[in-house]
């Protein structure tokens, strides 16, 4: 059913000019409306390019250099180490059970390093097949870039996902930050979705919000990032279902992972 | 539109490559320096800004998303953002929001930046006034009113009814 007064508000949601009552509405109403998230995401994009317009000015001469000094170390080249270190960490998670086991078992981490660094360069070659290859590639670099950050972060914390009866070989975890909004979500023993589907994650607290789709590789594996969802701080549970390509508003298709974050 | 290389800039800066970083400051410390200027009119603060601007570009490059606007738009929403954040810590609001900002030069502007121009341009002062509000001044739609002096009504159908137009002209990214 279409919600007019939240279309007809979408506009100046997307400027960040909405206040009281319409505010009030258009946030309540937003999560059930995939038109109005449509409306939502098609506006944000226009108010994005207003500021365009405006007149550019040079900063000052000095800035260019206070700002790359102030960014990162550029003696240590992060391509060079990114990938071992990653794929060591995202196995590390799947086969040895969790967080702790990475700062106790460094004899386990290194045999563990090894086998990642064989998997990567495998993956290396890989990158050279085709362009489709290595965007998908750069897409994992990127969610597990983002995995590594949330493992450097005090307060991560991970929640483990059992296999139901739909997929009794899958496992996962979540690796997740309350505080940060960020989550990472590590699958094995994931039969490959066939033709036409997807899997779909949900942050559950009060009812279930859609959390992106993903697809596994030929071994039933995926490193995933989850895009940002509000109410994190107060997930119940996170799961999975399978669901038609393109994922839904609300999960209809058979579960097939589900964990409680304690 | 956006210089081809931005993209793969962005895709550079995810591999943490910190020439890059160097390279998307050329293409755009002037847009966001000015934008800045524009919501701050301080030249140091709009100089924060720039570096705040571009060391979030560097830590969150992965959140880029081209399926949502060009990587010009997704600066200037961050420079937005970071602009209005310290708008609204100021005790008081300066009221010489019309005004050029010093120092505004022509600098080259990409083909994105002159159709966002001109598609401002085509609004009714009206329009363009009440937009300019809320996207500068970081104003919602009953601080417009106020300052308008107008029915909230009539500022939310001006404010919608500009947004549309810019939609209609420029085209909606999302599909």
């Amino acid at each position: 059913m279409t919600d007019d007064r939240l279309l007809e508000l979408s506009p100046l949601a997307a400027l960040g000019a909405l206040d009281g009552e319409d505010r009030a509405y258009f946030e309540e109403r937003l999560a059930g409306s995939e038109e109005g998230r449509h409306e939502l995401a098609v506006f944000e994009a226009v108010a994005a390019r207003i500021g365009l317009a405006t007149p550019p000015v040079p900063p000052a001469p000095g800035l260019r250099r206070r700002t790359l000094a102030a960014v990162a170390r550029p003696s240590e080249p992060r391509r060079a180490w990114v990938w071992p270190v990653l794929a060591a960490a995202a196995a590390l998670v799947l086969s040895l059970g969790g967080l702790l086991v990475i700062s106790k078992e460094r004899s386990e981490s290194r045999r563990a390093t090894e086998a990642a660094r064989a998997e990567a360069a495998n993956m290396q070659a890989q990158l050279q097949k085709s362009r489709e290859e290595l965007d998908t590639a750069r897409r994992r670099l990127a969610d597990e870039k983002a995995f590594r950050d949330l493992l450097a972060s005090p307060d991560a914390r991970v929640t483990s996902l059992a296999g139901l009866p739909a997929a009794p070989q899958a496992h996962a975890r979540v690796v997740w930050n309350p505080g940060g909004r960020e989550a990472v979500l590590l699958v094995s023993g994931l039969t490959p979705a066939p033709a036409g589907k997807t899997y779909e994650v949900w942050v559950i607290s009060k009812s279930p919000v859609p959390a992106g789709v993903f697809q596994v590789d030929a071994e039933g594996r995926a490193v995933f990032r989850l895009p940002m969802v509000d109410d994190m701080a107060h997930v119940k549970t996170f799961a999975v279902t399978l669901e038609i390509t393109g994922g839904v508003s609300t999960p209809s298709g058979p579960m097939v992972l589900a964990g409680a974050a304690s | 539109m956006a210089p081809p290389q931005a993209e793969s800039l962005i895709r550079r800066l995810i591999t943490g490559d910190h020439k890059a970083l160097g390279e998307f400051y050329d293409l755009y410390a002037g847009l966001v320096n000015g934008l800045a200027l524009r919501i701050l009119h301080d030249r140091t603060e709009a100089e924060d800004v720039v570096q705040e601007v571009f060391v979030q570009v560097w830590r969150q490059a992965t959140r880029f998303d081209p399926r949502r606007g060009s990587p010009e738009a997704w600066v200037c929403t961050i420079a937005r953002s970071r602009a209005l954040d310290r708008l609204r810590r100021r005790t008081s609001r300066r009221e010489d929001a019309h005004t050029a900002p010093p120092g505004a030069v022509a600098l080259p502007r990409s083909d994105e930046a002159l159709a966002v121009r001109k598609a401002l341009e085509g609004l009714s002062p009206d329009q363009r006034r009440a937009l300019e509000l809320a996207y500068y001044e970081g104003l919602t739609q009953s601080e417009i009113s106020e300052r308008l002096r107008e029915p909230l009504g009539t500022i939310k159908t001006r404010i919608r009814t500009a947004m549309i137009r810019l939609r209609e002209v420029l085209g909606g990214r999302p599909s």
